[in-house]
């Protein structure tokens, strides 16, 4: 596998992809999941697709269609359930079926053959061109500045906006800022898992990282290394099985969640039981 | 005490569509005191707690201070979700943050020792490091109050601050509160009254409208005579 990243240069872009990848997964997966913004991310990762097919259609690069339909839809979302007369929930479904729907409509319009939407819709590690790792790192970079800018003002508006409210801290502006930043970093996650499968990775680390770590810092960092992990895991067998690496990716990582949840179900009813049978022995 | 008044509510209306919960309020609120604001349910004690914290912006009137930075608020129930990765430490340190934004912040020792100070006055000593998933109803109160209490807030604001704690809890906090008065303007929405007699400098009687009492003895006597808290 090591001969291989130093032999090929695509190798090389899938581990590079594969990093930056992991550090929006940190960043932004801890943010939804604290946030409550899951579906949200969802429904911005698949109306992206609208803006992918229409670069299709017009002939620029999908991706910055992908954007810019991803920043649209989710401060869409943002606007409109802040003004209470829809929820977000309900805002959402429609826009993840109507963005899925303009992108199928504008490639089929798009004069040819119907192009291969595959490494869109489920992701391919392997085939990152060293222009998409370009904007990939200029994404990742903003997100990681901005975030290490606002750290502690992040903390106080994700755990509880209503006193930040009350405290005079600029609510608004750290929200347009959230809503901003989930669609740039679903971007970049969406040319290593694809549309479909985003929210698993952006969900998974951040999930198994909370059963490790009990700080909010701790779980960022900790949920970087493991989606790192993950990613390391499904691109090698993605490369000697030959099988998307997106789907390598979240079957991996969701098995592994699926058996630590059970281990930590086991260990803390181990506790219960123990600690019964001590009080038990006082009372006798 | 001293004479400075450090709210004022001039002829304030606030209405949730066209059901209006306060109308006519007027009232003014001195400098390190202690105020309680009573009345029945649905009279709207929760919507001027929100006025005063700035949650609301009133329909109608005037409200002094504008802003609402200078105040520390204890929601009655917090909208936190408690599995939020974060210890009691970290949660009462962003008490001490300051709402003007300063790129790459970071706790200052005076901010950090703050933190410490305030879960000290709460008697949550030996929690720093317990995850406030971990706390029960009352101790996660006395976490969020230390978070108000760490603040530059020269006003604290509490609602229903005995709504989750235990007789003895309750009757803790209200003896700190008593000494906190003489640094910090202390409002309280509660129920229950009678605790707060002895350390009450004035009762507001919030039923739609609001009507001061110079003392709780004053209020005392009205709710012999029948009115409804």
């Amino acid at each position: 596998m090591i001969e291989a990243i130093l032999e090929y240069a695509f190798m090389r872009n899938a581990v590079i992809a594969a990093v930056l990848a992991s550090i929006v997964t940190g960043i932004i997966g801890t943010i939804a999941i604290e946030k409550k913004l899951v579906s949200m991310s969802g429904g911005v990762a698949h109306a992206s697709f609208g803006g992918i097919g229409l670069g299709y259609l017009l002939g620029f690069e999908p991706i910055w269609g992908g954007l810019f339909f991803a920043i649209g839809s989710s401060l869409l979302i943002s606007k409109l359930s802040s003004t209470k007369k829809m929820k977000a929930d309900t805002i959402t479904g429609v826009l993840w079926s109507f963005g899925m729907a303009l992108g199928i409509l504008f490639i089929a319009l798009a004069p040819g053959y119907m192009p291969d939407m595959t490494s869109y819709l489920f992701g391919d590690i392997l085939s990152v061109s060293t222009n998409a790792l370009l904007y990939m790192a200029i994404f990742t970079a903003v997100i990681v500045l901005v975030f290490t800018m606002l750290y502690n003002y992040f903390i106080v508006y994700l755990f509880d906006e209503e006193y930040a409210k009350a405290r005079g801290f600029k609510v608004n502006l750290l929200k347009w800022i959230v809503y901003t930043m989930i669609p740039i970093g679903i971007i970049v996650l969406i040319k290593i898992v694809g549309i479909i499968l985003t929210i698993a990775l952006m969900t998974i680390p951040v999930s198994i990282a909370k059963i490790f770590f009990k700080t909010f810092g701790k779980v960022v960092v900790g949920s970087i290394i493991i989606s790192m992990i993950f990613c390391f895991i499904g691109l090698t067998v993605s490369y000697y099985i030959n099988i998307p690496s997106g789907v390598c990716i979240i079957i991996i990582s969701t098995i592994v969640y699926l058996l630590l949840l059970l281990t930590k179900s086991a260990i803390q009813r181990r506790i219960h039981v123990k600690k019964q049978h001590q009080e038990d022995d006082i009372y006798d | 005490m001293s004479n400075k008044n450090v709210i004022i509510f001039d002829d304030v209306r606030y209405c949730y569509g066209e059901v209006c919960a306060i109308q006519n309020v007027s009232f003014s609120i001195k400098e390190k005191t202690l105020t309680v604001l009573i009345g029945p349910n649905g009279g709207g004690k929760s919507t001027i707690i929100k006025l005063i914290t700035g949650l609301l912006k009133p329909g109608k009137g005037n409200i002094v201070p504008e802003e609402s930075a200078a105040i520390g608020y204890v929601a009655q129930n917090p909208w936190f979700d408690v599995t939020f990765p974060m210890t009691v430490n970290d949660m009462v340190l962003t008490g001490t943050l300051n709402h003007k934004v300063k790129l790459y912040n970071k706790y200052t020792q005076p901010q950090k020792q703050k933190a410490l100070d305030a879960i000290e006055l709460v008697g949550l000593n030996g929690f720093e490091n317990r995850e406030i998933s971990q706390l029960s109803g009352g101790q996660l109160k006395r976490a969020v109050i230390a978070r108000a209490l760490s603040s530059n807030a020269e006003i604290i604001v509490l609602d229903e601050p005995d709504s989750s704690l235990d007789a003895k809890s309750t009757q803790e906090l209200y003896e700190f509160l008593n000494q906190l008065k003489k640094d910090k303007t202390i409002i309280i929405a509660s129920h229950h009254i009678h605790n707060l007699f002895d350390i009450a400098d004035s009762v507001i009687y919030i039923n739609n409208e609001a009507q001061e009492y110079a003392s709780p003895i004053e209020l005392e006597e009205k709710l012999k005579g029948g009115m409804a808290i």
